[in-house]
């Protein structure tokens, strides 16, 4: 899955809710099981997407342009 | 002249604190920022007493038809990229701020280009489009898109050997640096600058791996950040599907591309703040979050654990108390069984022999009602036969008696017919005689066939 595609910032705020209701501790066993779960996978996710090298550096000049006036 | 009460007496009451003048100007200066909105951005006046420092061009401006003026500050960074020399006596249009300067208590504008009345055409011309794509809705709040909070691929117009472009690339970079950047080199000043441009930016559009646009080029003077102003520039930018940035020139430049933008940026290097998250701060977040949801899951798992614990220890004793009261119960179900035996054998052999002393006793009640019975009907019929030999001898003895006084009768009567003419009535109650003599014969042995089924 490319980075692109994944919805970090939902993700992110997935998260959140988890580690709130974990936090909150009105979960039974299974529940926090689950949740717990479904955080690893989000977190594995977004250690996929935000775990990235540098990135690539592409141009594409047009046919007329001219050198910008440096200050 | 208005003359205030208080004034002349030697002691002044008053409801509220004076204020400072240092306080006051700063009220001033606070109040003209928060209404800085309701100012023009372009002033049309004459110039009079203009003086030239070092680090810039005071001047006074007086109102074309009237009297009214107010003071005019160019600092050297904008005068020096003015074109126009700042002459008095001429009519011109200056784009300035309202400001105030707190120490001197003045307020006065802060140019930041000028323009001879003659050379004004192209600002109004910058008007009317303005407005024109104001009517239009361009600068519409609701039409602005959102950034992609994490972009995956920026197209970059502007010129490919500027200062933008690396300003751009170290800000991105520095705060995203996995994302890529693609520069679609643009003309970013002179005559071929819009075409230039809007032939980059409809490049960047179609390319489909670009989730961001950032319009941007370095400060210059107005002259040569204009083709941001330029209609196909500014149209081509709010005709963008993908979500643009443009950042054109310094803080104070404002163009109308920045405008049409779904987000402006001041520089290249803050073009590259407004496209790009910052990674370091996401990651250390998703740590953060990391920490809370081992923290929170291993709450949670100990308590109920806990509380698992506390239940089975709870459920261990409750059971091992049950265990010992189903003991008790079978001690005590084995203890009434042992009794019930017990009282059952002894009820039952008391029973019984009460039962056998009953039958016993019956028996020999009946034995002797039995015995009793047969000497009675032994008795009875002893008298019976005595009582038949009676009655055999009574009704013989008393038929011959009868007998015997019947034959006398009639006999007699047999006299007295024959000698008297009463031998019929004689004859008739001879026969009357008889039929009693039956009659009783008959009613003797009916009785006797009576007496003889009542003893049987």
């Amino acid at each position: 899955m490319s980075k692109g595609e994944v919805d970090i910032a939902g993700r992110i705020d997935r998260l959140e809710e988890i580690a709130e209701t974990l936090e909150d501790g009105e979960v039974d066993l299974t529940t926090a099981k689950e949740l717990r779960e479904e955080a690893d996978d989000h977190l594995e996710t977004l250690r996929d997407a935000l775990d990235v090298g540098d990135g690539e550096l592409i141009e594409i000049d047009g046919e007329d342009a001219e050198l910008e006036r440096a200050e | 002249m208005a003359v205030d009460d208080d004034t002349g007496s030697g002691h002044v009451e008053i409801d509220e604190p004076a204020w400072s003048v240092s306080r006051l100007n700063d009220e001033i200066a606070a109040t003209l920022e928060s209404a800085a909105e309701r100012f023009p951005t372009y002033v049309v006046g004459e110039v009079s007493d203009a003086t030239a420092k070092g680090y810039g061009t005071f001047f006074t401006l007086r109102d074309v038809d009237g009297e009214e003026t107010i003071q005019c500050i160019v600092w050297s960074s904008y005068r020096d990229r003015i074109d126009e020399s700042i002459t008095e006596g001429e009519e011109v249009i200056v784009r300035a701020n309202v400001d105030f300067y707190a120490e001197g208590g003045r307020t006065q504008l802060n140019v930041k280009n000028y323009w001879p009345v003659g050379d004004s055409d192209r600002s109004q011309e910058l008007e009317a489009l303005r407005a024109e794509l104001n009517e239009e809705g361009l600068f519409d709040a609701d039409r602005k898109q959102s950034l992609p909070m994490f972009p995956s691929n920026i197209g970059v117009v502007t010129s490919l050997t500027g200062s933008a472009r690396e300003d751009f690339r170290e800000s991105a970079w520095g705060r995203a640096p996995g994302v890529t950047l693609t520069f679609f080199g643009a003309t970013v000043q002179g005559k071929n600058a819009a075409a230039s441009i809007v032939g980059a930016l409809q490049q960047a559009d179609r390319d489909p791996d670009i989730d961001t646009i950032v319009v941007t080029r370095g400060g210059g003077a107005d002259d040569t950040l204009w083709c941001f102003n330029e209609e196909p520039v500014v149209r081509a930018i709010a005709d963008c599907v993908t979500p643009t940035v443009v950042a054109v020139g310094h803080e104070d430049d404002e163009t109308l591309a920045e405008a049409v933008a779904d987000k402006p940026a001041m520089t290249p290097t803050d073009a590259g703040i407004v496209a790009t998250p910052e990674m370091s701060t996401i990651r250390e977040r998703v740590e953060t979050i990391e920490r809370r949801l081992q923290t929170g899951y291993e709450t949670v798992v100990s308590e109920q654990l806990d509380a698992l614990n506390r239940r089975i220890e709870n459920a261990v004793v409750g059971l091992e108390r049950a265990a010992e009261t189903r003991q008790a119960r079978i001690q005590r179900a084995a203890d009434l069984e042992q009794r019930i035996d017990t009282a059952y054998t002894t009820l039952t052999a008391s029973r019984l022999d009460a039962v056998d002393d009953r039958i016993e006793t019956a028996l020999q009640e009946i034995e002797h009602a039995a015995e009793t019975e047969a000497v009675t009907v032994r008795a009875a019929r002893g008298r019976i036969g005595g009582l038949e030999t009676r009655i055999d001898r009574a009704y013989e003895t008393h038929i011959n008696q009868e007998t015997e006084a019947l034959e006398r009768r009639i006999e007699s009567a047999y006299r007295d017919i024959e000698t008297d003419t009463d031998v019929r009535e004689a004859k008739q109650e001879a026969r009357q005689l008889r039929i009693v003599i039956l009659v009783l014969v008959g009613l003797l042995l009916l009785g006797v066939a009576l007496w003889a089924g009542g003893i049987l």
